[in-house]
């Protein structure tokens, strides 16, 4: 009895010891392997675009008409004819964000990881700088503005001396076979109008568009919102810092000026005054029409006097109300205003939106209705697809600034684009 | 038949009361051999040298001098799977979703006492004894920098606990009112030695480069250090009649002052290209802090470790002349336990940054709290001893433990979850003078679950560790003592 009871009570023991004693390891499955620092990543190229900012009425800009850019490569690639072509994604980042925006905010980490992880298929991202010209880019198509839109975006068939992706696709290995199957665009804040507009206006370049938290519906959902509340809170904001004289115009790209100064960018796209006698370019191209004395108001240079080869119009005087007569040329570049003119432009392309909740300037709330009014714009020509958003907000004491969650919105981004090109 | 009715009813009326059942802090438990194989029912009978613990006053009924000691070895087979998102939603470097264990030991303690009855106030009997009375001892690795920051390694034990309270006791004991009563006293002091390493995230001052993934600043620490306090402990046994004796003991609350010195690492960020973007210079703060270092720094540490007072009382009841049963109840009042405020001074001033560098020394200096808000927690123990000869002895208990610590205060340095039951067995042989015995107990802890971040204070620290928690002990106790 005993002995049984001993040999029992031991054979217990030395189970429980060896179930209960291996040594099981951590289980970890160690995350981020196989990415890279961001400094090993490509290098800043520029690319020279005479034609369309060689008369900019940015001294800068003028002197050296360029665009500079910074490629990411997925690990493995080897350059143009090595392996199957790529394709790629055009990132357009907010007002004065420069080619190293989204390099900044983990984009080698995320891209990495999704494409070792097999969530993306490995691509080519082309990360734009947008700090160029006052203070930063607004994507405009005129002379004295430069012509963003048509440099970036065009097809001209002219290899390493055409526009962006003319270059890219004769530098790089894209997927230029497949042509627009294989290249998307997008954009944050001011980009993400970019990219809308250059979409819009180059469809047949493109297979998908994105954009977060950018202004692309000028006038907001009622007509009365949109940068109208936004010219409204600047005055509001310039009544409490007194007016800016010219000697500080370079700093507007400060925090405190910061809408103002990317108001001032698209009133040098959208309506800018240009002053003949300055520019070097004798024969005046007709897209620079409208850039005359009547839009010129001495009035609302109370707030901004701009002098010099620069001159520009605001489109709202110094109470913060829009005046109509350069309100409305702005609202001609509005996305919806757009596809009047190219009313086809987005029925086959993929598209995206996304909004990073606690935008100061209101781009969430524009993104938002623009779209409800592409939903119901396709919707009347037939074509039946909701359009894709999705939201960010923040948590606490931390805001869903786009700023802010750019890391957290590329893998949602790249996952769209990386669904949507077709492999050649 | 009416002591083991009452018993049974107890024993019912008490499992139906605490369906919370909650476990009991960070004491230890693998304390003398009979009482861990009747599963710590052993208050009431308290007849061998861990009555040190158990109740002093059983000291006063062991006849013969005694000298004993006992090894526990155990092993913590504990898992924790992460669940912390900033906003519920967004990613934190901690590694979500994965089931990780922590990391493989096989922990022991020795213990042990010498007794001896002396002709001191009529007849009494002293002890003293070396017991170890609290005990934590678990590490993990549950953090990784975010994909996009430094992805510099974190030391092995990224989370570690090693907390040992040991007391060195003197206790007397004698017997009253003819041999009914007996009363017990011990007078120990206490030694507290701590390792606490943890990873803090801590808000990132520089207000232009605070986008995600760099809104917070991972710092690693490592405290060592170690004190002394004093406890006492007092206990009281009662013979209601021949076959039923009752016990009661109060184990007073202690403070222990523990002072050591502190290893930080704090990890920059590895942003090269926003220096290059922002041309800054190469001795300015943000460069400093962008370029992807590792920043070591050391220091000196005082914190306090304040443990909880507890009341326990057990009936013993001699079914027949084989036959012992043992009913406990304890209660221990962890409300007390507040966490550490760890104070750090006399920094290395040769690794820290230079002077100017304000936000980066801010970082890096500030004093670490890791609060808790616990609960008073009670458990009830249920224990048998039965003569199978007349050298050997067969036991079982069974236990079940409420837990200190409220789910939303779980973290990884204190692996008491929700509800422990605990299963013994034990076994005893007696050969002239010589006793050897063996217990060993499997403990099963309820799972636990911390579902959101919690803030106990204003330093903007995370104070717990959200995710879904998991714990069984593996334990076996050797005893040998020897009477003379």
């Amino acid at each position: 009895m005993i002995k049984k009871f001993i040999s029992t009570y031991s054979i217990i023991i030395i189970v429980a010891l060896i179930l209960g004693c291996t040594d099981r390891g951590t289980n970890i499955n160690e995350p981020n392997v196989g990415i890279r620092p961001v400094n090993e990543v490509n290098w800043i190229t520029w690319h020279l675009f005479a034609e369309d900012l060689g008369l900019s009425m940015f001294t800068t800009v003028k002197t050296s008409p360029v665009i500079k850019f910074k490629p990411y490569t997925p690990i493995g690639y080897e350059g143009r004819g090595a392996g199957p072509p790529y394709p790629v994604l055009y990132l357009l980042p907010p007002f004065g964000g420069t080619q190293n925006y989204f390099f900044n905010r983990g984009l080698v980490a995320v891209a990495d990881k999704m494409i070792a992880e097999g969530e993306i298929q490995p691509m080519i991202i082309v990360s734009i700088d947008g700090s160029s010209g006052y203070g930063g880019i607004s994507y405009g198509d005129s002379w004295s503005g430069g012509r963003y839109a048509r440099a970036i975006g065009q097809i001209r068939n002219e290899g390493d001396e055409g526009s962006l992706i003319d270059y890219m696709d004769f530098v790089y290995n894209t997927d230029t076979a497949a042509a627009a199957t294989g290249r998307a665009i997008s954009g944050f804040g001011l980009g993400g109008y970019g990219a809308l507009k250059i979409a819009v206006t180059n469809s047949q370049n493109f297979s998908a568009v994105s954009a977060v938290s950018a202004p692309l519906d000028f006038d907001g959902a009622g007509g009365n919102g949109g940068l109208k509340t936004l010219f409204k809170n600047i005055i509001s904001d310039l009544n409490a810092s007194g007016a800016i004289p010219y000697s500080q115009y370079k700093n507007l790209d400060s925090a405190d000026h910061k809408a103002l100064a990317e108001i001032i960018a698209m009133a040098c796209s959208f309506t800018p005054y240009v002053d003949y006698d300055t520019l070097l370019w004798t024969a005046v191209p007709d897209t620079i029409f409208y850039a005359n004395d009547t839009f010129y108001f001495p009035d609302t240079n109370t707030l901004v006097h701009a002098g010099g080869s620069v001159q520009f119009v605001l489109p709202f005087d110094s109470a913060g109300n829009a005046y109509d007569t350069v309100w409305n040329i702005w609202l001609d570049n509005n996305i919806s205003s757009l596809l009047n003119v190219y009313p086809s432009a987005l029925d086959s392309m993929y598209i995206k939106l996304f909004i990073a909740d606690d935008e100061g300037y209101g781009f969430n709330e524009q993104t938002r209705s623009f779209a409800d009014y592409l939903g119901t714009y396709l919707t009347g020509r037939g074509i039946n697809r909701g359009i894709d958003s999705l939201v960010f907000n923040g948590y606490e004491d931390y805001p869903a600034t786009m700023d802010n969650f750019v890391y957290d919105i590329l893998p949602a981004l790249l996952k769209f684009h990386s669904d949507h090109f077709i492999a050649p | 038949m009416t002591v083991l009715r009452c018993s049974a009813f107890c024993l019912l009326l008490l499992i139906l009361i605490i369906p919370n059942a909650f476990g009991s802090g960070f004491t230890f438990d693998g304390l003398g051999v009979k009482a861990r194989g009747m599963g710590g029912a052993f208050r009431a009978l308290a007849d061998d040298w861990s009555a040190a613990y158990y109740n002093p006053a059983g000291y006063s009924r062991i006849q013969d001098n005694t000298i004993a000691g006992n090894l526990a070895v155990f092993h913590d087979r504990y898992s924790i799977k992460p669940d912390v998102l900033w906003g519920g939603e967004y990613e934190t470097g901690f590694l979500n979703g994965q089931e990780i264990y922590n990391h493989h030991a096989v922990l022991n303690v020795p213990q042990g006492a010498i007794l001896a009855r002396l002709p001191v106030w009529g007849e009494t009997v002293f002890g003293l004894s070396i017991i170890q009375l609290f005990d934590q001892n678990q590490s993990w690795e549950l953090y990784r920098n975010i994909a996009a920051y430094a992805q510099s390694k974190f030391p092995r034990f990224q989370y570690y606990n090693n907390l040992d309270v040991v007391a060195f006791q003197v206790t007397a004991a004698r017997e009253f009112m003819d041999e009914r009563l007996s009363l017990g006293l011990g007078l120990a002091v206490l030694r507290g030695d701590l390792i606490y390493n943890s990873v803090v995230l801590r808000d990132n001052p520089f207000t232009e480069l605070d986008h995600r993934p760099w809104e917070k600043i991972p710092q690693w620490y490592n405290n060592d250090g170690k004190g002394w306090g004093f406890g006492f402990r007092i206990g009281g046994l009662y013979r209601v009649n021949d076959n039923v004796d009752v016990g009661l003991v109060f184990s007073g609350p202690a403070s222990i002052n523990i002072s050591g010195s502190t290893e930080f690492n704090t990890y920059m960020a590895d942003n090269l290209t926003a220096i290059e973007d922002r041309n800054y210079s190469p001795v300015s703060e943000e460069y400093y802090f962008l370029h992807g270092e590792i920043q070591h720094s050391r220091s000196d540490f005082e914190t306090t470790l304040d443990l909880p007072a507890s009341i326990g009382a057990g009936v013993a009841v001699r079914v027949n002349p084989k036959l012992t049963l043992d009913l406990d109840l304890e209660m221990t009042f962890w409300s007390r336990f507040k966490g550490f405020d760890f104070k750090f001074s006399n920094f290395d001033s040769l690794a820290l940054p230079p002077e100017n560098f304000t936000r980066l020394r801010s970082i890096i200096m500030t004093d670490i709290s890791s609060p808790v808000e616990w609960q008073d927690a009670g458990r009830l123990m249920l224990g048998a001893n039965y003569r199978l000869r007349d050298y050997v002895d067969l036991r079982g208990g069974f236990s079940v433990d409420q837990t200190a610590v409220k789910n939303e205060t779980l973290i990884p340095q204190f692996m008491d979850l929700y509800t422990k039951y605990s299963l013994s067995l034990g076994i005893g042989f007696e050969t002239g003078f010589w006793h050897l015995d063996l217990a060993t107990s499997y403990t099963h802890n309820g799972d636990a679950e911390a579902t959101a971040m919690s803030y106990y204070n204003d330093d903007n620290l995370m104070d717990n560790l959200p995710g879904y928690y998991k714990a069984d002990i593996y334990q076996t106790v050797l005893g040998i003592s020897y009477r003379f």
